[in-house]
């Protein structure tokens, strides 16, 4: 996906989340899967502040050396290193 | 059909099994205490018996559980590969018209009938019991609605070493009581992919949510239920509580997690593809309402439970689920609600 179609899926998800379709904590699991390499600095921009809370907050306690439950939703290890880049991200930017 | 037992000398049971692909049942009981053990069909003549004979063949797991609570939560007793059946045609048994006969599974491995009420010899208790299968693999549905009272075999002066009267109670008219759990699991949707509605009819979600409640499931006032247009999961139609990078194993969650924090309600998420066939708008919303209605009763008594045990409770068996829980309890009833729509057949 390119920047804009993230972008617009970032959108769906929060007019959803705004609907009561998905809770905060979905929203912030859902938000982090739209973030990688190529995107990650424009698209966290578009996060409102709340979300980018949040994310601070679940990764604030999150290290290589933990496990993650997906619930069926996805691959532990995929996930976990998702949740390693993003946080290897946000403190490589001094926003965490 | 009873089995020779006062209500005073009852003991609680766990019931496992299900109908086979034709709707018939079968039931195997054991006592959550207790040293009897014993799986079990009754039949109220000897022409239902004879009947069930000829069409059943069961699939044996050979395998030894190491304890009784391995036999009701893990799955290694039961996941051997290897297996063998067996039949009761041909076999030695005299019926008689108008008796009620039980069908048992007993130590030495062989399948025999007694009359209900009848001795069991103590060598053919305390064992681990073997586990039936119907003829086809994961062909078990839910034991619900079927009038059946079960009770131990035992020789006479045997008391049972849990009493209860609470169980099986002869004025209760619910024909399986609370207190005993049902298995018999399937892992998959039996009957997918589902039948299209004629004439290409697609339901709205109001409509969708009143045909899942006219075959019985239970939408609770908690539930928001959304059809999604931008659907991009592959793996499944439906979803609630994504929180697939949220927790680890030790974390405490609780019922609040699952709720949105404005609507207070447990947002519960279906493919809007599926609006065009009856039969997987009731297979899947019955399967997320049983999972979703269980779990709400569990937290409601527990207060919160491990991410760990959740998973265990509704992942599939690849993804850390156990054998035999609310995910694959909630596909049979998925299966028998779509089997029911099909006429039963």
């Amino acid at each position: 996906m390119n920047v804009s179609q993230v972008k617009s899926e970032l959108d769906d998800l929060l007019e959803n989340y705004s609907n009561g379709l998905y809770t905060s904590g979905e929203v912030v699991s859902n938000a982090m899967e739209f973030l990688d390499e190529s995107n990650i600095a424009e698209v966290w921009d578009d996060f409102p502040s709340w979300l980018k809370e949040q994310i601070r907050a679940l990764l604030l306690d999150f290290s290589e050396s933990d496990e993650v439950v997906t619930f069926g939703r996805g691959d532990a290890e995929l996930i976990k290193k998702q949740n390693l880049f993003v946080k290897g991200w946000l403190k490589k930017n001094n926003l965490i | 059909m009873k089995i020779g037992m006062t209500p005073e000398r009852r003991v609680q049971l766990e019931i496992d099994g299900g109908y086979d692909k034709h709707g018939d049942v079968f039931v195997i009981a054991r006592p959550l205490a207790g040293s009897v053990s014993f799986p079990v069909k009754t039949f109220g003549d000897a022409k239902a018996l004879e009947q069930f004979i000829e069409k059943f063949t069961f699939f044996r797991y050979v395998g030894q559980c190491p304890s009784w609570g391995s036999v009701l939560f893990a799955n290694d007793c039961f996941s051997g590969e290897e297996k063998y059946s067996d039949t009761l045609k041909g076999k030695s048994y005299t019926s008689e018209e108008g008796k009620a006969y039980v069908i048992q599974l007993i130590a030495s491995g062989e399948l025999v009938v007694h009359e209900t009420g009848s001795w069991i010899p103590p060598d053919d208790r305390n064992h681990h019991l073997p586990w039936p299968k119907s003829s086809a693999k994961e062909e078990f549905l839910p034991v619900k609605h079927q009038p059946y009272t079960l009770g131990p075999h035992e020789e006479p002066g045997y008391v049972p070493p849990v009493e209860t009267s609470t169980v099986l109670d002869e004025k209760d008219e619910k024909v399986v009581p609370d207190n005993i759990r049902i298995r018999g699991a399937a892992e998959n949707p039996r009957f997918a992919p589902y039948n299209l509605n004629e004439n290409g009819v697609v339901r709205t979600q109001q409509e969708a949510i009143d045909l899942a409640r006219s075959h019985g499931v239970e939408i609770g006032d908690d539930i928001t239920v959304g059809f999604m247009k931008n659907w991009s999961r592959r793996d499944a139609d439906a979803e609630y509580f994504t929180r697939q990078n949220s927790f680890k194993p030790d974390d405490w969650i609780e019922w609040d997690d699952f709720l949105h924090e404005t609507t207070g309600k447990v947002p519960v998420r279906f493919n809007s593809k599926i609006l065009n066939s009856d039969e997987s708008i009731v297979a899947h919303i019955s399967h997320e309402m049983h999972e979703l209605n269980s779990l709400r009763n569990i937290f409601a008594e527990r207060g919160a439970i491990q991410a760990r045990e959740l998973n265990q409770l509704i992942a599939t068996r690849k993804d850390g689920g156990l054998s035999g829980n609310l995910h694959e309890k909630a596909w049979d009833i998925a299966n028998q609600l779509v089997f029911n729509m099909r006429g039963g057949q």
